[in-house]
């Protein structure tokens, strides 16, 4: 098997080649370390890339299933982590000139998970500055470039992540979502993308955006990869206020179940305006995939998410500007003028208008959860607009790319990006598949069966 | 989207903000101005519709581990 057909492989193709000997720790990451060699300077998807590290760690993983410790489908696997999570004696950016210099003593509580299950980190990906924006083009690390054209936006904040896994320089990637920041950049770069319900993952270690809307996550080329990824990170960490103790499913196991029966609802009301055409048809065709899978496919009607849009945005606005007061008037030549800008205005909010917010809040998850009671899940595109071109910002943009994922950050439902199409211009499109709180099964049950009648998850970009 | 002019925005944010901003100002805002002040007149609007409603938890009770010195 040459490097090439490596990294090509999903980790659960690798595992049981990992386990058994027939692939090599040393051999992935060398394959992977290679195509970095080869791709970062124009993808710049990674800040910093840890060979030694990892070059050690994939030495100690091979040592370990030799000996015949092997720890599970993670195991020698070698994935990529947004600067935004500390990493033991790793420089820890944030994609801001604030942690330039920021070596951490510790780990986030996600890779610290992903290493007990023997994953090498491979490196820290780039991503748009502090997390707060939609293109991952950063005034400080330059612009992450998209895969499929290089010309475009790979989404983001997490583009860094979402690039290297499309591009294959890295087998999957711990991303972080705030309003769109996971499943945005997935679906602009044709992987797959999973928000979790808040509290499902510990985000100790991550630097916070906005903290009753910030979820970690993981991206990954497969849906079968992020249901393995997602088995791995979630669980209790009491180091995070905001997680939940409560038992985990068996993710996987849930990939087992077909779509006969299952109820799903289409919201076009909110989510289907102001779509690109390519974006409805592909999402369009998607659905008629799930008809065809056994599933029943109807209208749902869901509250306000104008409103859930609005509450959301204001949220982020203020606890954003919340963290990062004392930086900002400290050090305010730190941070990009947009970005100086953006978190100034988030101080324009009044302390009533935030509370308000938190009380639209209740009243929006409760509706939802009521108009979603009897259906398995909701679908509709992860993003109304593709990728445009780094430096081109269409008016509307700005508020377009959140449009659709930000409302249920801020109803704190699991929702995953899956591949469903391209562009006339070759780029992707994504759908968007929403779960009730903690059925990350029910979402991925969906997204497999979805994903395993149709190939564009196989289709991978040219580099 | 409305193109709204100074004096607008001026009037704007101080009706939603209780902000007077310098044209100095509105022009560094300008582009995201009209979504916040859009933004603030949705909230506004669902105000009287909240009586009852407390807000989403933002607020954990912190759980902290004894001390092993703490015990007895």
């Amino acid at each position: 098997m040459t490097k090439t057909n490596l990294v090509d492989l999903g980790v659960g193709e690798l595992a049981p080649r990992l386990a058994t000997g027939e692939v090599s720790p040393v051999a992935l990451t060398e394959a992977v370390l290679a195509r970095i060699a080869q791709h970062n300077e124009r993808l710049n998807a990674y800040i910093t890339v840890m060979e030694q590290d990892a070059r050690a760690a994939a030495a100690a993983a091979e040592a370990g299933i030799r000996a015949g410790q092997y720890l599970g489908p993670w195991h020698g696997i070698p994935v990529a982590v947004k600067d935004l999570y500390a990493t033991d004696g790793v420089r820890t950016t944030h994609g801001s000139l604030l942690f330039a210099d920021w070596v951490p003593d510790y780990d986030a509580s996600a890779v610290e998970r992903l290493k007990s299950a023997g994953a090498i980190i491979i490196g820290k990906t780039n991503l748009h500055e502090l997390a707060y924006g939609t293109t991952s083009d950063n005034a400080h690390y330059g612009a992450v470039r998209n895969p499929w054209n290089l010309a475009y936006h790979p989404g983001g904040s997490s583009g860094g992540s979402a690039a290297a896994v499309a591009g294959g320089l890295g087998m999957a990637a711990l991303g972080s979502d705030t309003g769109a920041s996971i499943r945005q950049p997935a679906a602009c770069c044709g992987v797959v993308g999973l928000k979790p319900t808040y509290g499902r993952i510990s985000k100790f270690g991550a630097l916070p955006l906005s903290w009753s809307m910030d979820h970690a996550g993981p991206i990954t080329r497969s849906v079968r990869d992020c249901a393995l990824m997602l088995q791995v990170l979630a669980g209790y960490d009491a180091r995070d206020p905001g997680c939940v103790d409560r038992p985990v499913p068996d993710y996987v196991a849930s990939l087992a179940q077909d779509l006969r029966g299952a109820r799903i609802g289409v919201a076009r009301e909110f989510f289907f305006a102001e779509c690109d055409t390519d974006v409805v048809s592909s999402v369009e065709a998607a659905l008629k995939v799930l008809g065809e899978l056994g599933a029943t496919v109807e209208a749902i009607k869901l509250p306000d998410m104008q409103a859930a849009y609005a509450a959301g945005s204001l949220m982020i606005a203020v606890e954003a500007a919340a963290y990062h007061a004392a930086d900002l008037r400290e050090r305010p030549r730190a941070f990009s003028d947009e970005l100086r800008a953006h978190l100034e205005l988030g101080s324009f909010y009044t302390a009533v208008q935030y509370v308000q917010a938190q009380r639209m809040r209740r009243v929006l998850a409760v509706e939802t959860q009521r108009a979603m009671a009897g259906f398995d899940a909701i679908v509709m595109p992860t993003v109304p607009v593709a990728a445009t071109r780094i430096g081109e910002d269409p008016p509307g943009h700005v508020g377009l790319r959140p449009r659709n994922t930000l409302p249920f950050d801020l109803i704190s439902l699991p929702a995953i990006s899956i591949p469903c199409g391209f562009t006339g211009e070759g780029l992707p499109v994504g759908m968007q598949i929403v779960g009730h709180a903690f059925d990350e099964g029910g979402v991925l049950r969906v997204a497999h069966a979805y994903e395993q009648a149709t190939s564009f998850h196989t289709q991978h970009p040219v580099l | 989207m409305k193109q709204f002019s100074t004096a607008e925005l001026q009037q704007m944010a101080q009706t939603l903000f209780g902000r007077q901003l310098s044209d100095r100002e509105i022009q560094a805002y300008r582009g995201r101005l009209p979504t916040m002040l859009r933004t603030a007149g949705i909230i506004k609007d669902w105000e009287a519709g909240l009586r009852d409603i407390e807000p989403a938890a933002v607020h954990a009770v912190p759980v902290t581990q004894p001390k092993a010195d703490d015990e007895d």
